[in-house]
């Protein structure tokens, strides 16, 4: 993440974790709004069955938004407001922010 | 130009506003940090002659787009010449 310009594919494929570590996902797909010429969201899928049970059901994919992100290496990682899918009631407050 | 996942734009043909085909779409060049987007990286058609295009070439021959020329976005991506 230096700033060098990369083509969206080296994406595809990634694995995805939380900043604590947590696997969430993996990249299928990138997706784009070329007006505002920004990416504004990554598309998931082999998801963590763990985190997603309750939302998602299996074998479907999740959009999450790419100012999640955290970092870009040999993995990516994205904040970790995406654990709070797993007990979302405990954490009802927290969501409000 | 609604959101649209890169999937569905690659090997798209690219037509210059001018009615030239140039080629077809390879990739999307990015920001990984900030999540802006830079070029397209189009694989250029046989007939077309370089020299004739304005656009950039990288290393392998394949212009480079700025994403802002970028005028519409259907069958064609068409990018303003």
């Amino acid at each position: 993440m230096d700033g060098t310009p990369e083509e969206i594919t080296t994406l595809v494929g990634r694995e995805v974790y939380s900043n604590n570590g947590v696997f969430v996902g993996e990249v299928e797909d990138v997706r784009l709004d070329l007006d505002h010429e920004t990416v504004t969201g990554l598309a998931l899928t082999a998801l963590n069955d763990e985190l997603f049970r309750n939302q998602i059901e299996p074998g479907k994919g999740v959009l999450i938004p790419y100012r999640w992100v955290r970092a870009v290496g040999d993995v990516i990682l994205i904040n970790d407001v995406i654990e709070r899918l797993k007990n979302p009631e405990e954490d009802e407050e927290s969501l409000v922010v | 130009m609604a959101d649209i996942l890169a999937e569905n734009l690659s090997g798209k043909a690219v037509m210059g506003s001018d009615g030239t085909e140039l080629g077809m779409l390879y990739n999307i060049t990015m920001d990984l940090k900030s999540g802006e987007l830079h070029d397209l990286l189009v694989q250029p058609n046989e007939q077309v002659a370089p020299s004739r295009v304005a656009f950039d070439q990288d290393d392998r021959g394949r212009f480079r787009i700025p994403v802002n020329r970028v005028q519409a976005v259907k069958d064609y991506i068409v990018v303003q010449r």
